[in-house]
């Protein structure tokens, strides 16, 4: 019960902060997020052609919500061809029972039951000028149409993206809004994953954010990358890290490394910074797990605010007596 | 040249023309009424209405079912199960109802049952949407993501449609026919083969939201996203031959079609869109008219006619939304419009101080006229539009001004003058087309052809010059008003004062109108409004429901209702059925006031007020009929807050209880203004006031029988005739019931019964022991009787030898005593009364004579009867001893003599304190001296002498007797006699003698008075007198004593 007050406050904190659930998040400094269709290579930096997303809007909210959708066909000078443009994508959008609370929904790879829930809008995309570099909405949607979930404190919408064919990847942002093709967001909204796929931005030593929230049971976190490209570093900032290396991957890699929680971090977010050499194009993937394997969410904003470390002085009396 | 400025102005002008033109396309309003949370639907997120057999509407949203009536939205549950339902689609059939709920399962209701005839579970997931076919056979039922699956509504049948429909939004869904659909859908439109499980699409480049489909154009209109409507010619082969865009004429989110409603089917439908417009589009003429001046910013999921006419828009987010048969549209907002009029062309003509607006409201053309026009800078007055098209218009200050039809410029009135400096109040035209101008100084000034044809003011008869008003009725009468209480008219040239034949009547009158059936509705400025035809026939006024008594204009419309413009009020009175009905802020008629005479009725028969805030029009109702009643129905019953079945009539214990009812009432249009009434009978002695409240509650009810009865009644003012009733009984308690006082009657003659059987039985029993003691007795009575018998015989026997003793002794005692004839001789008449009181007598009385002296002695034994008789025989023998003895004849002696000889006889000592004794009465008669000497015992000797009586007492003592130890005396008397004396000896028995009710006796007195009165009559006169005195006296009383009266009567010779 205390924590999931703590997590309500926690998101309110949110809320009185930014006000944004832009997917990715401002604070993230990353550029987009990407879906490659079904035949595509997962050197190309994704793993399973599907990202699922979660948009938490809160409880007794009135007004009918969108969810907006930017550039959300493969097309365009915004996408990445392989090729010719022959990529369909797929948004599928879920509430109702399940559609956050069944596990593989939360999992990290699309597998069984992670289109859980119940559909409530769809729309495949094939390369459609009309929204090349547009934004297209989902909705309106009834709040209530989303699945309760009490420890979040609101109603839990999930979008999926299936790159249902082709090879391109299809990069593109969420916005979680009042207006149809108007980003006005919702207050108290946000939005987060388990699985980011997302692509740096591709500008030389550009630094980029995620936030997974670490809850009070975490006691160790690995973090997984995949097709860093060894470009730059990453590193963990908390609480009670100041920098810790994580392990990065290479090309069509998958990396993990394990890091030991402190009490100090617990119920609070970490900031895992991805520092980037090059001015190229990457895209990767990266989830962490807790202890038991299980994956954490990436909030958009992240929650308890960005971790700064907490620097400790130690003080020791030098005694000249001999 | 032109000038630059003069291009500008022009140009802003023609701008702002156009704009115009346009605000006036998007300036009407429609009047919605608004169901959200804060006002009764629960929830804002609606998907859908329907509507049932008998007029209830069935609203489909996201947390339930609900059923409105018109004042109430209520959950639709299954009432046999007691979980949440969680129903959230509803379609209705002509006797049942499917609902489809959030957990997959579709139920199935009939008409009048709380639970379902039969459910099924088509998907394991969310039922989304329910579809009808046309001929209501099927409802499809539609999972989004799960498929499609086909219900026949009679066999219960459930068919899956195609794994083609499973993974896709499906947002609408038309059947062509049983084999073929029109699926809309996010990714486009399709047509689906269901025989051939194929889905093929039509259009792949929309979004299509809704559709609409003209089965008998083959014609499908689909609502997308982003294209605004689109249509589609079906071929024969199921092809698409056309299509064409219809409405592109709007942007952004406005071109996003959610809903369509067909308004002609395949000429003009109601759209709405996603950014919460409403419009209505014409399809053949393109026109797009907006219904809402400001878009409500959420998407509108579906619209709905219901049958009463009013639509219904279902958005998403905002609740509900009713736009109805509210009759009334406002224009010109902003402005006063103080007079109006239009000419044939429906051009109107509007005035707001100096300014006359024009406005077709059909064709949207709008011009303004002022000074360029010809009109001068001066306060607009009056308007009026005669039968030629000609425009009037009258000023403060500035006279007459008028414009032929199709001109722009005003001209004015060549004979001005008349009209300069004397206000025009109103202008009107005759049917013949003269037109009459009343005016504020000069009166009444009529104009045909252009020039003045006659004036009417006070010198022609008009009663007044400040003509208000001016009216021309059917038989061409020109009605003016005035506020000085005068209303007179013009008829054929000549004036005639109507206010005079109602000499009560105040006629201050501010407007005038005409019914339909000739009648003449005057308006009166504080006193209401009154109807004339040959006499008054109605006063409308706040007595008998009118708002106010105030009012500023009234016009009739073609249904013959009376319009009352009060202020900011407007009343509408329906002569038809009585009834008053007031328009006030819940038809957007707030914060405006009615200008005086601003009126008018246009060809189509609305009606168009001019008001401080622009012109309301009243549109006139597209059929003449009115709105169907409301029906009042029963919600629920409560006893202490505990629902009890509606379905029954409630019995309850008796007892004291609180009961509660919940009503209301099945009316849908203008439903804000139901009003209902109730009464509970058998509590109540009325009906309640209208009122809104739609529960009632009842405290301490006993018991009785109840009805409660409750009506409603429409916006109209039409109550239901028949009020709903529902009857309950609290029981009696069982001592006022009638079968208690039956029993306790029953129980209480059969006690009586009872003891009266006992009773009897007892008397019967005991007039058994009676009899058999009776018989008992009797025999021993018998027996006693017989032997009382025996010993009355032996008694009798005993009598009669006692009596013949008795009578022997007594004819011994006679014998004893001397002869009458004793004392019957020359010298006396005597007569003797003997009456013994037994047979045998204790008085004797005794004669003798010697020489010429005769000594009478009579003496009163002690006793009667017997003893006394023996007593008297022996005084009889020892006087007879004494007298033989040869005393002398001196009473006294003798009765000396007598005394000793009675007490030696009977031996009478002091001690025995015996009293056998006799009273004597003893004299001595010289003959020759003629002198009485008298002495007595205890007697007296009476002596009459004419007339008078006198008393010679006797002693105090009997002879005989020792119950003294006084020495006894008895003292000579020595009287002389007279000729004709009469003397009396006796015994005490005759004055003792009781009277015949034994009361009273005889009394010496009474005995005195009768011895004297016989003086003068001979001896046996008096003894016939005495005997019947003392047989008078007693009667036949029994005697007292022994009687024995001698009188003597002396003859001196």
């Amino acid at each position: 019960m205390k924590n999931r007050i703590l997590l309500a406050a926690l998101l309110l904190q949110v809320f009185v902060i930014v006000n944004a659930q832009e997917v990715p998040g401002r604070e993230e400094n990353v550029a987009y997020i990407v879906t490659f269709g079904a035949q595509s290579l997962p050197s190309w930096g994704d793993d399973d052609f599907s990202q699922t997303f979660f948009f938490l809007i809160p409880k007794n909210y009135p007004k009918p919500v969108y969810i907006n959708v930017y550039d959300p066909e493969a097309g365009g000078k915004l996408d990445e061809m392989n090729g010719k443009w022959d990529t369909r994508i797929k948004y599928s959008v879920y509430g109702g029972k399940e559609a956050f609370s069944n596990k593989e929904a939360r999992g990290v790879a699309p597998v069984k039951n992670y289109r859980s829930g119940t559909l409530l809008a769809s729309k495949t995309f094939d390369q459609d000028p009309d929204y090349d570099e547009k934004w297209y909405s989902f909705g309106p949607f009834n709040p209530g149409d989303g699945e309760y979930v009490e420890e979040l404190g609101g109603y839990v919408f999930k979008i999926v993206c299936d790159g249902i064919s082709g090879n391109d990847g299809n990069l593109y942002k969420y916005f979680l809004s009042i207006k149809a093709n108007e980003n006005i967001p919702v207050e108290g909204g946000n939005a987060f994953t388990y699985e980011y796929s997302f692509r740096l931005k591709d500008q030389a030593k550009s630094l980029a954010h995620l936030y997974p929230f670490l809850d009070k049971d975490v006691v160790s976190i690995k973090v997984n990358t995949f097709d860093f490209d060894n470009d730059g570093n990453i590193k963990l900032y908390s609480n009670a890290k100041n920098g810790h290396y994580v392990a990065i991957s290479n090309d069509n890699e998958w990396v993990e490394s394990q890091h030991l929680i402190q009490d100090v971090e617990r119920n609070k977010s970490i900031d895992i910074q991805l520092f980037k050499f090059s001015g190229t194009n990457n895209d990767m993937v990266m989830y962490v797990t807790n202890q038991y394997n299980v994956p954490l969410p990436f909030f958009a904003i992240p929650l308890g605010g960005v971790p700064k470390y907490k620097y400790k002085i130690n003080i020791s009396v030098k005694s000249d007596a001999k | 040249m032109r000038s630059k400025k003069g291009v500008s102005f022009l140009l802003g002008y023609c701008i702002l023309f156009l704009l115009g033109v346009r605000s006036v396309l998007w300036g009407q309003t429609q009047n919605f009424r608004h169901f959200g949370t804060e006002n009764g639907l629960p929830e804002n997120y609606v998907q859908e209405v329907s509507q049932d057999s008998k007029g209830y509407l069935w609203v489909s949203t996201s947390s339930g079912v609900y059923t409105y009536d018109g004042q109430l939205f209520t959950k639709f549950v299954n009432a046999a199960s007691k979980e949440e339902t969680g129903y959230n689609v509803c379609k209705v059939l002509r006797d049942r109802y499917v609902l489809g709920a959030g957990d997959g399962k579709v139920d199935v209701f009939k008409e009048g049952v709380n639970f379902p005839v039969k459910r099924l579970k088509p998907f394991d997931g969310p039922v989304n949407k329910l579809f009808l076919s046309p001929d209501s056979l099927y409802t499809y039922i539609v999972s989004n993501g799960r498929g499609v699956m086909c219900l026949n509504n009679n066999t219960y049948e459930l068919r899956f449609m195609g794994d083609a429909l499973k993974d896709m939004i499906i947002n609408d869904l038309v059947m062509i026919d049983h084999n073929f659909f029109f699926i809309a859908s996010s990714d486009g439109l399709y047509l689906y083969n269901y025989s051939a499980r194929k889905l093929q699409p039509l259009d792949d480049n929309i979004e299509a939201l809704c559709l609409s489909w003209n089965k008998l154009s083959r014609i499908l209109y689909v609502g997308t996203k982003s294209f605004g409507l689109n249509s589609y010619l079906l071929g024969t082969d199921y092809q698409i031959d056309v299509t064409s865009n219809l409405f592109s004429k709007l942007e952004g989110p406005d071109a996003s079609i959610s809903a369509i409603l067909p308004l002609e089917p395949g000429k003009s439908f109601y759209i709405g869109t996603s950014e919460g417009n409403i419009y209505q589009l014409d399809v053949v003429t393109g026109k797009l008219t907006s219904y809402l001046s400001r878009p409500l910013r959420v998407k509108i999921s579906s619209l709905f006619a219901d049958k009463t006419g009013n639509m219904w828009l279902c958005t998403f987010g905002k609740g509900l939304l009713r736009s109805g048969k509210d009759p009334f549209e406002k224009f010109y907002q902003g402005h006063n419009i103080s007079a109006l009029t239009a000419d044939p062309a429906g051009n109107f003509y509007m005035a707001e101080e100096e300014r006359l607006y024009l406005q077709n409201f059909s064709t949207g053309v709008s011009d303004t006229f002022s000074i360029k026009n010809g009109l001068p800078d001066d306060k607009i007055t009056a308007l009026h539009c005669d039968r030629l098209g000609t425009i009037w218009v009258g000023f403060a200050n500035n006279g007459l001004y008028y414009k032929s039809i199709g001109q722009i410029v005003f001209k004015p009135f060549a004979q001005m003058e008349l009209f300069i400096d004397n206000p025009v109040n109103a202008i009107t035209s005759s049917i013949y087309n003269e037109v009459y101008v009343s005016t504020t100084l000069n009166g009444v000034v009529a104009i045909g052809h252009g020039s003045i044809t006659a004036q009417y003011n006070t010198r022609n008869n008009l009663p007044h010059n400040n003509i208000l008003f001016t009216y021309v009725d059917s038989r061409n009468r020109i009605w003016f008003a005035t506020h000085h209480s005068t209303l007179s008219y013009l008829e054929e040239g000549k004036i005639y004062d109507f206010s005079m034949r109602y000499p009560t009547i105040n006629f201050d009158i501010n407007a005038i109108t005409e019914d339909t059936e000739g009648q003449i509705w005057f308006m009166s400025r504080d006193n209401g409004v009154y109807a004339f035809k040959d006499t008054l026939r109605y006063i409308v006024n706040t007595d008998n429901g009118l708002p106010s008594n105030f009012g500023t204009a009234v016009i009739c419309d073609e249904s013959n209702q009376i319009w009352i413009a009060q202020t900011d009020l407007l009343t509408k009175f329906s002569l038809s059925r009585n009834i008053l009905k007031t328009y006030s802020t819940a038809y957007l008629l707030d914060n405006m006031y009615f200008n005086k005479n601003a009126c008018y009725k246009d060809k189509k028969g609305n009606l168009w007020f001019g008001t401080t805030e622009g012109i309301v029009k009243y549109n006139r109702p597209l059929s003449q009929s009115v709105l169907p009643e409301a029906q009042p129905y029963l919600l629920s019953f409560k006893v202490f807050d505990e629902i009890r079945s509606l379905n029954q009539k409630q019995r309850l214990q008796y007892g004291t209880y609180n009961v509660s009812f919940h009503y209301s009432a099945l009316c849908l249009t203008q439903s804000e203004d139901v009003l209902f009434r109730y009464m509970l009978e058998g509590y109540d002695n009325q009906w309640s006031e209208p009122t809104k409240r739609l529960r009632i509650d009842y405290e301490n009810l006993k018991d009785g029988v109840y009805n409660f009865k409750v009506m409603a009644c429409n916006s109209d003012g039409l109550w239901n005739k028949t009020p709903l009733v529902y009857t309950f009984v609290i029981e009696k308690p069982f001592w006022k019931t009638i079968w208690f006082w039956t029993i306790i009657a029953l129980l209480f003659i059969l006690s009586v019964t009872l003891f009266n059987y006992y009773r009897t039985r007892m008397l019967v029993h005991y007039n058994k022991e009676l009899s058999k003691r009776v018989n008992e007795k009797t025999k021993q009575l018998e027996e006693e009787k017989q032997v009382i018998i025996q010993k009355n015989k032996e008694i009798e026997q005993y009598n009669e030898e006692i009596n013949a003793s008795i009578n022997y002794a007594r004819h011994i005692q006679r014998s004893v005593l001397p002869d009458r004839s004793e004392l019957n001789n020359q010298v006396f008449s005597s007569f003797v009364i003997n009456k013994p009181k037994d047979v045998i007598s204790g008085d004797f009385y005794k004669v003798y004579h010697q020489e010429h002296k005769t000594l009478v002695v009579l003496a009163d034994s002690t006793g009667h009867g017997v003893p006394g008789a023996l007593l008297s025989m022996m005084g009889n023998s020892l006087i007879d001893t004494i007298i033989e003895s040869g005393t002398a004849l001196d009473p006294s002696a003798i009765l000396y003599k007598l005394d000793k000889a009675i007490i030696h006889t009977l031996q009478q000592k002091p001690e025995d304190f015996t009293n056998e004794s006799m009273d004597v009465a003893l004299l001595v008669v010289d003959t020759q001296n003629h002198t009485i000497t008298y002495a007595g015992a205890k007697r007296p000797l009476y002596i009459v002498r004419n007339g008078e009586l006198q008393e010679y007492p006797g002693g105090r003592f009997p002879v005989g007797g020792l119950l003294t130890r006084l020495t006894k005396e008895f003292v000579n008397h020595q009287i002389q006699l007279q000729d004709k004396d009469c003397f009396y000896i006796f015994s005490d028995g005759f004055c003792d003698q009781f009277d015949r009710e034994n009361k009273t006796k005889f009394s010496t007195k009474r005995f005195k008075e009768l011895l004297v009165k016989q003086w003068g009559s001979g001896i046996p006169s008096q003894e016939f007198e005495i005997n019947s005195a003392l047989n008078n006296w007693k009667g036949s009383n029994e005697q007292t004593d022994d009687i024995m009266l001698i009188g003597v009567q002396y003859k001196i010779m």
